[in-house]
């Protein structure tokens, strides 16, 4: 199976930034007429010709959850990639908003028949930051380090450990052999496995970076913001800001009175989604609302004796309106999903009828299941606010039907601490933002502990089909197991609702991927 | 003799003070649980790489053992590294010091100007109706939960009006003009609502002035009541004045903190929150160290400003230990 | 003057008080069940000042609130005169070392403020209201232990004193039949300052999310609730904040009130 990439390229050039940029905006303007899709991923809506301005461009981003470090290797926080992906460092492919595989350092690729084996071809324009080729050789190098490395974040090692070898066969072609099939590889290698870093860099990684992408990390300032600079050398489309800061918010009414006041340029994802009136000058603001791939999970704890019974989850599930829950604390923003795949995911099919809202019914369950006279459980939910409103409605419900849930409020790295890593929970509510994770049921060690060998061996089987087709029908059987097993409750998928002010646009409906992605925001 | 023996004697018991404080600080930060590494390691942590990133922090070592190093690093000035990000606690600290002490300290001068007029004025009012009204306005605005008087002042300066910024910071060598306007809400919100306080301290000490003998001697010569208070009260108003000073500090400073929780200024308090949070242990012994030594270090200061004022004054007051509060 | 604002402070008090009492027996809805179809609505009838952002009625939340307003307040005051006020008496009569070290370690507990102390409470047993009432308890014994200190030291100076320590009254006898009758006043006083300043404290904690946890309602986490429904419901901030500001008013003019009320010369002392 080959896939066949743009045909129109970007030239290095010459020696002035004026003549580099002059030729960049040509370029810009061929590129907008031709019918093809751009290697570098800028989108090709709205292409302006402005000239250059003088002062520097800036933008501002207000954004929660701050990255502890810049090192998204040894540290799984999805804030890290949020700034890091597809801005400062590049993948060979790169998932666009409809979700769908386009090229970025590789201009095309071949998989093999029997989907072993897959050959890159990079662009010969890509390079780093230092001025270096990313060519062959620095595939494999990330490769082999990638594999050597034995503190790597668990989560990046099983999607490593698919990988059997990597090899260059010229300064731009890559052999990446897999010991077995794996339809999610690819799509992994789109997000934070996939990032290719300066092969020649040397220095701390928690604290500087050496990508190919637009941006450079200029400077973090703990408790507060990171600082991206332009890449001045970058092989394509240059950054349209000199500078861009995330600046991060504890308070979500902080972040959107920081917005309104002007301060910041962008909300990267409300989070008070209540507070949306307070935007809806269209003079001033501009809306998007989309989708992203966060899945607001109400996780149940399967080693706790009451929830180890399927009409347990079952009656809890029932217990629940979740659109009533969606509409109280998401104001309304957000699609309704029964299972664990988005919108967007290839395999996802609306699930939200499994297991409907009845109360009467989930008290008739209860009873079967031996707990008429009542059941106390342990809510323990990190301090985030779709989490904190989200057990408030959910303890409601659950005592309507006799279900008594004790919430407690943990600090997040209290949280990591007893319920994501000690298991010491019953039900808990977190979001699970990284795309296409449904895998995560398979993994009996995970914090939900879900040991069900059934699921997976089907998502085993989904993930080494031989062909897309199957697997895609192979996850969506796998998705409907973990609805109809009630393997969780699925409250609701996070929207992407990103305020910005008038003067932006290029902000993307849907964000696909754990990146903020820069590169096609512009302002006037 | 006597007061050097004196002044002796009070920053021997000011270091002990300090000594007994970060005994305690120590203590209490290593009850927390939730661990460092742990955190540090994130969601994939596994029992062995927690322990031998423990050992490498220095984590294991008997409990007297971390707190004399520690001590003996902050005697020399090296307060340790961040577990969290390799940096210096003291330079992580240092920016912080500076936008908490521009806060407070505008805070309390701002509090001051508020005060001292309007509390001169009630003493000298105090039988009519402008007395009656600023006695009043300072009682609701001491009653305002200080986070209220902020967001209030949020919603209609900065959402409405968009005269000011709505929270956040820049430090004054990037621009000044942008510092000032970063700094304004926070600091009226923070002064109102301590000058509001003050007013009453500042009227009642100024009501003793009225009531001794040299200010009615002045009256009687024919001063007005406001040049008689004025030329006697402030320095004997003062010392009260100072004393109430130096014990609201510690209610400025929780103030600060949740002033600063409002704004998202980058000062002491929203540190030390989220290095609670994160369990970065050096970073919050280091900031409580601080904070604590600003408090203890104005009560001694206070102490020894008795001696400047008064000497008379101040052997009856410290034989109370100080004002009560 | 003065009586009028012991009476308003009392009438304020009042207030609070009933509204708390009621409340334990009664509230008109269920203070913490979720109403999604009537969300935000504004004062009206059957909802006085209408609902809250989960639909539940904000007039019954504000009752729950004045209950949990008057426990933090008993329970922190309490615990700080528990402790304070027998210590103060103590290094009041005693003096000499005693006196160091008390008033030395009051100092110590004095420079910690009450969020630092909630702050750590809180991240090792979770938030809670008990954490909180901890936390500002502790961090109000100095000031109860500084009362009771300097009033101990005035009765101890005084003439009768002075002639029942000279027949012969031992320590305990003058304390208990002596000092502690003598400052009870002052100590009443400062109850009804500290109860003030608890409310406060407990809004603080509530708004940086270091106090009672949800679902169960406080006045500071009404407030805080409500910041995000600033520009659509603006009604939701100013029904705690008010509350808050009443209560707080009303225990500061009561303290005042019995203050200047109970003798003028020992304003000096508080």
């Amino acid at each position: 199976m080959t896939y066949v990439a743009a045909e129109s390229r970007r030239s290095r050039t010459g020696i002035s930034k004026v003549l580099v940029a002059m030729l960049a905006m040509s370029m810009m303007v061929l590129s907008a007429c031709t019918p093809t899709a751009v290697p570098s991923g800028t989108a090709t809506t709205g292409d302006t010709s402005a000239p250059a301005p003088e002062a520097p461009r800036t933008l501002k981003i207000a954004a929660t959850l701050e990255p502890a470090s810049m090192d998204p290797w040894h540290n799984p926080a999805a804030s890290i990639p949020q700034v890091l992906l597809y801005n400062v460092y590049e993948t060979l492919v790169k998932v666009d908003s409809s979700g769908l595989l386009k090229p970025l350092l590789a201009q095309a690729w071949e998989i093999s028949d029997d989907r072993l084996t897959y050959t890159f071809h990079l662009n010969p324009a890509a390079k780093f930051a230092s001025g270096a080729a990313v060519d062959a050789a620095a595939v494999v190098a990330n490769i082999n380090r990638l594999k050597a490395d034995t503190k790597l974040v668990d989560a990046l090692g099983l999607q490593l450990a698919v990988v059997a070898s990597a090899e260059a066969l010229d300064a731009t072609k890559v052999v990446i052999k897999l010991n077995k099939p794996s339809f999610m590889w690819l799509y992994d290698m789109s997000s934070t496995l996939g990032m290719i870093l300066d092969p020649a860099e040397t220095g701390d990684l928690a604290t500087s970076t050496a990508g190919s992408g637009p941006y450079v990390f200029k400077a973090q300032n703990r408790g507060q913001n990171v600082i991206l600079a332009a890449n001045t050398a970058y092989w394509a489309n240059p950054a349209r800001f000199d500078e861009v800061t995330f600046t991060y918010f504890t308070d979500p009414n902080a972040e959107n009175a920081a917005l309104s006041s002007g301060d910041q340029d962008v909300i990267s994802n409300l989070q008070a989604p209540d507070a949306l009136p307070q935007f809806a000058d269209t003079s001033q603001f501009t809306t998007t609302s989309g989708t992203t791939n966060g899945e607001v999970v109400l996780g149940l704890n399967h080693e706790s004796k009451a929830l180890a019974k399927l009409k347990v989850r079952q009656a809890l599930t029932m217990a629940i309106d979740r659109q009533a829950l969606r509409d109280t604390v998401w104001n309304g923003q957000g699609a309704l999903i029964g299972s664990m795949a988005v919108p967007t995911d290839p395999w996802y099919e609306d699930l939200t009828g499994t297991n409907p809202y009845d109360p009467e019914k989930a008290k008739a369950l209860l009873k079967q299941a031996g707990y008429e006279s009542g059941l106390t459980l342990r809510l323990r939910v990190p301090v985030i606010p779709y989490a904190v409103k989200s057990a408030q409605f959910v303890a409601s419900q659950l005592r309507d039907i006799g279900v008594k849930a004790t919430i407690e409020e943990l600090e997040f790295s209290r949280w990591i601490d007893e319920v994501y890593t000690k298991a010491d929970y019953d039900l808990t509510i977190v979001a699970h933002v990284e795309p296409r994770d449904l895998g995560k049921f398979a993994d009996p060690k995970y914090y939900w502990r879900y040991g069900d060998p059934e699921f997976a061996s089907l998502y085993a089987a989904a993930d080494s089909a031989a062909s897309d087709e199957q697997a895609v029908a192979g996850f969506k059987q796998a998705v409907k197991y973990l609805a109809d097993d009630c393997a969780a409750i699925w409250l609701f998928s996070l929207p992407n609702l990103v305020i910005t002010k008038s003067n932006i646009s290029g902000v993307s409906t849907n964000a696909p991927g754990l990146s903020f992605d820069l590169t096609s925001i512009t302002s006037r | 003799m006597h007061v050097a023996g004196r002044i002796g004697r009070r920053l021997g018991v000011f270091a002990i003070s300090l000594l007994g404080a970060s005994l305690l600080i120590f203590l209490i930060t290593k009850a927390l649980p939730g661990d460092v590494a742990q955190v540090l390691l994130g969601t994939d942590a596994t029992p062995e790489s927690v322990a031998e990133l423990r050992r490498e922090l220095g984590l294991d070592r008997p409990l007297i053992v971390q707190y004399l190093s520690w001590l003996g690093g902050i005697l020399v000035g090296d307060f340790g590294h961040s577990h969290l990000s390799g940096q210096p606690v003291l330079a992580l600290l240092a920016p912080r010091i500076a936008v908490t002490s521009w806060l407070v300290g505008f805070g309390m001068i701002g509090s001051l100007i508020i005060a001292l007029p309007a509390g001169m004025v009630a003493a000298l009012k105090r039988r009519s109706w402008p007395g009656f009204a600023i006695s009043a306005a300072a009682q609701v605005g001491m009653a305002i939960p200080v986070f209220w008087g902020g967001i209030l002042l949020v919603l209609v300066f900065a959402v409405w009006l968009r005269w000011l910024p709505a929270n956040g910071y820049v430090s004054l060598t990037k621009d000044p003009g942008q510092w000032a306007a970063h700094l304004v809400l926070p600091v009226v919100t923070l002064a109102a609502v301590q000058g509001a306080i003050l007013i009453r301290y500042v009227r009642s000490a100024f009501i003793e002035v009225l009531n001794e003998d040299y200010y009615r001697t002045a009256r009687s010569v024919g001063w007005t009541p406001m040049r008689a208070l004025l030329r006697h009260g402030v320095r004997n108003a003062a010392i009260s004045l100072v004393t109430v000073l130096g014990l609201q500090l510690a209610s400025v400073l929780v103030g600060a903190i949740v002033v600063e929780s409002v704004f998202n200024l980058p000062g002491l308090g929203s540190m030390l929150l989220s290095a609670v949070a994160q369990r970065d242990l050096l970073v919050v012994q280091g900031t409580v160290m601080f904070l604590v030594l600003a408090v203890l270090l104005i009560s001694a200061l206070v102490d020894f400003s008795y001696l400047l004022i008064d000497p008379r004054q101040a052997a009856v007051d410290s034989a109370d230990g100080g004002a009560a509060s | 003057m003065k009586k009028a604002q012991l009476v308003a402070g009392l009438v304020l008090v009042a207030l609070v008080v009933i509204t708390a009492i009621v409340a334990v027996f009664w509230t008109p809805f269920d203070p913490i069940r979720v109403v999604p179809s009537q969300r935000l609505l504004g004062p009206g009838w059957p909802h006085v000042l209408g609902t809250d952002g989960f639909g539940i009625d904000i007039a019954s939340r504000l009752m729950i609130g004045a209950r949990t307003v008057l426990v933090v307040g008993i329970i922190s005051v309490g615990l700080a005169s528990i402790v304070g006020v027998p210590l103060g008496m103590l290094a009041g009569q005693l003096g000499g070392w005693v006196d160091e070290v008390v008033m030395r370690s009051a100092d110590i507990v004095y420079a910690f403020p009450a969020i630092l102390l909630a702050t750590l409470l809180a991240a090792v047993y979770g938030s809670s209201t008990l954490t909180a009432m901890i936390a500002i308890g502790v961090a109000t014994i100095p000031a109860f232990a500084r009362v009771a200190r300097a009033g101990a030291k005035q009765v101890m100076a005084s003439d009768f004193v002075l002639a029942a320590r000279a027949s012969g009254t031992s320590r305990w006898g003058v304390a208990g039949r002596h000092v502690l009758p003598n400052i009870a006043p002052l100590i009443g006083v400062q109850a009804s300052v500290g109860f003030a300043m608890a409310i406060l404290a407990e809004a603080a904690l509530s708004y940086l999310g270091l106090a009672t946890p949800r679902p169960n309602p406080t006045w500071g986490n009404m407030l805080r609730d409500s910041q995000q429904f600033l520009v659509t419901a603006p009604l939701q901030a100013l029904w705690p904040g008010l509350a808050i500001a009443l209560a707080v008013l009303g225990f500061n003019l009561l303290g005042d009130g019995l203050r200047d009320y109970l003798d003028p010369r020992l304003r000096e002392v508080s």
